[in-house]
C-alpha cells in the first residue's frame, strides 16, 4: 500500500512539475459602453484575477470588426479603454485578453438635445 | 558570451536566404556577420583630436564567441604624440583594425600619415578602414559597438551601472535569430528615471527573464496590476515572469544597497514588422509573427491591422497568415504553403501581408495578433499586443511598443 501511495505522490509531484500551468479564462462581470465627445468610452468590472481584457468594436449588426483595443485590469478589477469611431451605433464586446466569453454592449449616438448632460449608455447583458 | 559564431553565421544565412533583412527592432541592422572569425585581438581605436590623429592600440582584445570587451574610458589614452583626449562619445571617434593601420612594431603606415581622423575613420568604401560601428546597445555612460563583427565592446566612463540580463542566449528558451549577432547581456541601468529607463528586449513568450543584479536589493514594477509580474529573488538577482501578454513593456524600479535608484524597460516583443514596397506591386507591410515551434502555424493567428492614413482615417483588417516567404538575394515572393519558417531558438515564424495603400498617404499602422476561432460569443485569445497595438511609424520605419 505504501508502495501505491509513494507511486501516485511521485505522479502527481511529476505532474504539477511537467504540466505546464493553465489557467481558466476569466469573466467580464459588468461592461458599460457610452459615446462622449467623439469616443466610445468602454468600462467595466472583471473577475478578480483578471490581468487584461480585449475590447472589440463591431458594426450594428455585429459582423464587421472595427477597432480592437487591449485594456490593463486594476487590482480592483476595473478596466476601462477608450476607442475613436464616428458618430454611430456599434456593439461593443469585451473578454479576457486569453480569452473567453463575451460581454456585450450596444452603443449609439448621444441624443444630446434630448438628454444634454448625460451619455448614452449601452446596456449589460 | 557563450556563442558559437560559425553555427550561428550558418542559421543565419539560412535564414537570410528566406528573409528581406530590414527588421525593425530597436537595434541596428547586423550587417553580414563573418563566416570565420580572423581577428588577431588587435585594434587601434582612433579619434579626432584638435584636427590632428591621436589614438590607442588594444593588444588582446577578445573575440564575440569568447566574451564582451569592456574598456573604461581612462583607459584611452594618446599614443599619437599629440598629447590628445579622448571625450566620451564624441564624433570621430571609431576602431580600425591593427593590421590595417600600423606594422607590427606599431608604426603608423605611411599611406595614413597626413590624412585626418574623418579620413581615416571612413568606411572601406570611401577610402578608410573604420570598422563599421554597429550598436547593439550603450546607455547614458556607456558605448556599445560590434566593430564588424570582429569584436563586441563596450566602453564606460565614470558613474557606469550595469545589470545582466542573460549572459548567455543559453539563458533564454526562445530567442530570435535576428538579434543573435546583436546581444548585449551588459545594461547600462545609470542615469536613468521612471520616464527614460533602461531598456531590454526580449521575446514576449519567454518564461522568465533572469536578472544578475550586484548590490540591488529590490526589484518593482510599476503601474501594473499587482499580478501582471512576478518577481523573484535569486542566486545572483532576480527572476522576472510574466503573467500576461498584455504587459509586454513594463517599467521595473531597482533600489541599490547605497540608496540609488536605477529604472529597467522590459519590452516583450513577437513581431518582425518591415515594407515591402517596390514598382508594380501594390504596397504591403509584412508582419512576421514569432511563435514557439511546435505550438502553432501560419493558420492559428490572425494578424488585427488598423491601417492609419495621412488624413487621420483608420481602417481595420483582419489579415490570414501567406503562403510565401521572401527571398533576401531576389526580393522574390515565394511559395510556402506550410506558412511556417524557423526564425531562431526553438521559434518558428509565418508572414502576414498587410495591404496598405500608397505609401506616401500612410502614418503607420497597428498590429495586434489573436488566436483563430473567435465566434459571435467567444473570444479566442491574444497572442501579442497592448492597447492599439504595436505601432508602426511609416515616417522612421520603426515599431514602437504602446
Amino acid at each position: 500500500m505504501k508502495k501505491v501511495i509513494a507511486c501516485i505522490v511521485t505522479v502527481l509531484a511529476l505532474a504539477a512539475v511537467i504540466v505546464p500551468a493553465t489557467t481558466r479564462a476569466k469573466d467580464i462581470k459588468t461592461i458599460n459602453a457610452s459615446e462622449v465627445n467623439g469616443k466610445i468610452s468602454v468600462s467595466g468590472t472583471a473577475e478578480a484575477g483578471t490581468l487584461a481584457v480585449a475590447v472589440m468594436v463591431y458594426d450594428e449588426k455585429g459582423s464587421e470588426l472595427l477597432a480592437m483595443e487591449t485594456a490593463s485590469v486594476s487590482d480592483e478589477s476595473l478596466y476601462y479603454a477608450e476607442v475613436e469611431l464616428p458618430e454611430g451605433t456599434y456593439q461593443v464586446k469585451v473578454a479576457d485578453y486569453d480569452g473567453g466569453d463575451y460581454k456585450t454592449a450596444t452603443v449609439s449616438p448621444a441624443k444630446k438635445s434630448e438628454v444634454p448632460t448625460a451619455p448614452n449608455s449601452g446596456s449589460t447583458d | 558570451m557563450k556563442l558559437n559564431l560559425k553555427k550561428l553565421a550558418a542559421i543565419l544565412a539560412f535564414s537570410a536566404s528566406l528573409f528581406l533583412p530590414a527588421a525593425a527592432f530597436a537595434v541596428d541592422e547586423p550587417g553580414d556577420p563573418p563566416i570565420e572569425n580572423n581577428f588577431d585581438g588587435k585594434a587601434y581605436f582612433v579619434w579626432d583630436c584638435n584636427s590632428k590623429v591621436c589614438y590607442h592600440r588594444f593588444e588582446d582584445l577578445k573575440t564575440p564567441e569568447q566574451e564582451i570587451n569592456k574598456i573604461e574610458n581612462t583607459e584611452i589614452t594618446d599614443e599619437s604624440g599629440n598629447n590628445g583626449t579622448y571625450v566620451f562619445k564624441q564624433e570621430n571617434a571609431n576602431w580600425v583594425l591593427a593590421r590595417e593601420f600600423a606594422d607590427d612594431s606599431g608604426h603608423v603606415l605611411d599611406k595614413w600619415n597626413g590624412k585626418t581622423a574623418r579620413e581615416i575613420l571612413a568606411p572601406p568604401d570611401d577610402g578608410g578602414i573604420g570598422l563599421n560601428p554597429i550598436t547593439f546597445g550603450g546607455g547614458n555612460n556607456s558605448i556599445a559597438v560590434n566593430a564588424d563583427w570582429n569584436f563586441q565592446v563596450i566602453i564606460y566612463r565614470d558613474g557606469y551601472k550595469a545589470i545582466t540580463v542573460g549572459d548567455s542566449q543559453d539563458d533564454y528558451t526562445y530567442f530570435p535569430e535576428k538579434w543573435m549577432f546583436n546581444y548585449n547581456y551588459f545594461i547600462d541601468i545609470s542615469d536613468t528615471s521612471a520616464s527614460d529607463p533602461a531598456v531590454v528586449t526580449t521575446y514576449l513568450k519567454e518564461p522568465t527573464i533572469k536578472l544578475k543584479t550586484d548590490g540591488i536589493v529590490s526589484v518593482t514594477p510599476l503601474n501594473v496590476n499587482s499580478g501582471a509580474v512576478t518577481v523573484t529573488p535569486s542566486l545572483n538577482g532576480f527572476d522576472l515572469t510574466f503573467n500576461s501578454s498584455y504587459y509586454d513593456h513594463v517599467v521595473f524600479e531597482l533600489k541599490a544597497s547605497d540608496g540609488k535608484t536605477y529604472y529597467l524597460m522590459v519590452a516583450r516583443t513577437a513581431l518582425i514588422v518591415q515594407e515591402n514596397y517596390k514598382p508594380g506591386a501594390e504596397p504591403e507591410i509584412l508582419v512576421g509573427v514569432m511563435y514557439p515551434s511546435g505550438q502553432a502555424n501560419g493558420d492559428t493567428y490572425n494578424v488585427i491591422a488598423t491601417v492609419v492614413k495621412t488624413d487621420g482615417s483608420k481602417t481595420v483588417k483582419t489579415v490570414s497568415s501567406g503562403e510565401f516567404y521572401y527571398r533576401v538575394d531576389t526580393n522574390e515572393k515565394v511559395s510556402n504553403p506550410s506558412k511556417v519558417i524557423e526564425c531562431g531558438k526553438n521559434l518558428s515564424c509565418s508572414w502576414y501581408s498587410v495591404k496598405t495603400g500608397s505609401p506616401r498617404e500612410l502614418t503607420g499602422a497597428y498590429f495586434s495578433v489573436i488566436k483563430n476561432g473567435s465566434t459571435s460569443t467567444t473570444y479566442s485569445g491574444t497572442f501579442s499586443g497592448s492597447n492599439r497595438g504595436a505601432f508602426y511609424d511609416a515616417t522612421t520605419r520603426k515599431v514602437i511598443y504602446e
